[in-house]
């Protein structure tokens, strides 16, 4: 298959501190990847960079062909590029419903004019926007609690509302961001089931996860980083057995247990 | 049901305060029909700044400026040009909106005390320019014998005419505000009070939202000056300075920032404050000033989420557990 996402040398330095280090990695398109590695490894850093929330260093970033310097988030969530957020991001004041919809904002266009004196187009295309939302919650299981407050949901529940919230934007591509952090088990496996229906929607999933189960469980490809570099690359049993990724996790000298 | 509920009786309350606005000058009384009067046209501007401040979060210092903008402008353009005074109402409406959403774009890079710095900043440098422009504007002296707008044969020249005229714009801008928050915009403003980074990565141009609202609310400034022109007649500088602006923000805090409704209650009760403080000179001035600081004191992020943090403290600490 094709590659949807390709990073070219990519590098980010905040002050002396290199946080991805001449990166090159190709995502396939439909293909489901999780990056690990330990803290500060970079794996935030690098969906930062793709998601354009700020420039790379140096280096590129191709998406579906097209070179993405020069545009910035929203422009880059408008050609199909979603993520979550490790700290969800939830607007906390808004129904969880209003929370799916706002994530349709830039798949509608009608204005300022439009709302204010509710002409024909504006109420045709709310009604898309409310339908489209209740079907993405109920996607993610969550349709029962369209009306409460977004604040009000536990932890869990509200990282599935902000996974319904980037699939809204009818992404190409989807970027998790530890998903399953502070879920419990059976959590934890609902999120690991969404993951693989979000593929069989033709969206393409890379995540980052510390949870190793969940890892191991979910991803087709695994890519570990550290220090801002690729040190394995293939299969979950691949890189379970990979002498570098071990040495990353639990240092040099290791005994058997 | 409970929303639905909750709509009847605000749908009860609207038409309520529709039938007391249409009888309370019948009783004749001319001070309170010309207080009635300003407080309408304030109450325009107040909800205004409740869009930006309340649903958006975006804090402006500056607000009076645009009042002062439109005011000026409708002024100058049907006195000194000649314009049908409806026409320079539109033209000053278009023009300030236009002037406030360039601005936005530099503006709206900041944030917090930062914005709430350069929005000062504006307001009072717009102001300046009204004293000492003064060729234009008539500087401190002021700009006399503005015209009034009129109908076919018939001037909005006395009070009960303006009063129902201003009431009928205020009403309008309320029934239109409510819809821009009810809609996809105003899902998006929300959003954007809530967390800028989360609603950049659903693809919305948060610089672009921001500067369009505060053209929107320039607007409602516009008008609101216009129409004091017109309604009094005469414009000096001092009504448009930091100190109306400051008023502005007492008058949004106090009939609640995200509530467009609200605006009415909110510049309803600082302008009565101020009527009934008038005997005791600047007083109220110092009143809302003290407002203002008790809120920046208890919410450190600014002014915009002091009355929300005021609420859950005191909840937090009345809540039994």
């Amino acid at each position: 298959m094709a590659d949807i996402l390709q990073m070219k040398g990519l590098t980010k330095t905040f002050g002396g501190v290199i946080a991805v280090n001449e990166l090159d990695l190709e995502i396939q398109e439909g293909e489901l990847t999780a990056i690990i590695g330990p803290n500060g490894a970079g794996k935030t850093t690098l969906f930062n960079l793709i998601a354009g929330v700020f420039p790379p260093t140096s280096g590129q970033i191709i998406f579906h062909g097209q070179d993405l310097a020069g545009t910035n988030d929203y422009q880059r969530a408008r050609m199909g590029i979603a993520r979550t957020f490790q700290d969800v991001r939830l607007f906390g004041n808004m129904s969880v419903l209003d929370n799916v919809m706002v994530g349709l904002h830039s798949r509608s266009k009608y204005g300022i004019l439009s709302a204010a004196f509710r002409l024909p187009q504006g109420h045709r295309e709310e009604d898309n926007i409310r339908l489209t939302a209740i079907n993405t919650l109920n996607l993610v299981g969550l349709g029962r609690r369209a009306d409460i407050n977004a604040s009000e949901l536990t932890f869990g529940q509200q990282k599935l509302v902000s996974i319904a919230r980037a699939l809204a934007t009818k992404p190409r591509i989807i970027m998790l961001d530890e998903p399953a952090a502070g879920s419990n088990v059976l959590e934890t496996q609902e999120i690991s089931d969404l993951a693989k229906r979000i593929l069989e929607m033709e969206i393409t999933v890379i995540l980052v996860e510390h949870d190793m189960r969940f890892v191991m469980g979910t991803a087709e490809r695994i890519v570990v980083l550290d220090g801002g570099e690729k040190i394995a690359d293939g299969t979950p049993s691949q890189v379970q057995n990979d002498r570098r990724v071990i040495v990353a996790y639990l240092g040099e000298q290791e005994d058997e247990i | 049901m409970l929303s639905l509920i909750r709509g009847r009786v605000k749908m009860l309350a609207i038409a309520a305060l529709v039938v007391l606005l249409i009888i309370i000058p019948l009783q004749g009384n001319a001070y309170y029909t010309s207080v009635l009067i300003i407080i309408g046209i304030h109450a325009i501007v107040t909800v205004g700044l409740c869009l930006l401040m309340g649903y958006t979060g975006q804090v402006s210092l500056g607000q009076a400026a645009f009042y002062g903008l439109g005011a000026y402008i409708a002024a100058v353009l049907s006195k000194t040009y000649h314009l049908n005074p409806w026409l320079a109402m539109a033209v000053a409406i278009i023009a300030t909106a236009a002037f406030a959403f360039a601005i936005g774009f530099p503006i709206f890079r900041l944030r917090g005390n930062y914005l709430a710095m350069a929005t000062l900043g504006l307001g009072i440098i717009i102001w300046i320019l009204f004293r000492e422009l003064d060729w234009i504007t008539g500087g401190q002296p002021g700009f006399l014998d503005i015209p009034t707008l009129s109908i076919g044969g018939f001037a909005f020249d006395s009070d009960l005419s303006f009063y129902y005229l201003v009431w009928g714009f205020c009403i309008a801008v309320m029934f239109i505000s409510q819809n821009i928050v009810n809609s996809r915009i105003g899902r998006a403003m929300r959003a954007i009070r809530d967390s800028e980074s989360a609603s950049q990565s659903l693809g919305i141009n948060t610089i672009m939202v921001k500067a369009k609202i505060l053209a929107l609310s320039a607007a409602y400034a516009a008008l609101a000056g216009s129409l004091y022109a017109y309604y009094v007649g005469f414009i000096d500088p001092p009504p448009f300075g930091f100190l109306f602006s400051i008023r502005l923000v007492a008058m949004a805090v106090v009939g609640g920032l995200a509530s467009i409704w609200g605006a009415i209650f909110g510049a309803a009760t600082v302008r009565l404050l101020t009527e009934f403080l008038h005997p005791f000179g600047d007083i109220d001035t110092v009143l809302f000033g003290l407002l203002l600081m008790v809120i920046i004191i208890l919410s450190p992020q600014g002014v915009t989420r002091g009355l929300g943090d005021i609420w859950r403290r005191l909840s937090r600490r009345l809540s039994p557990s």
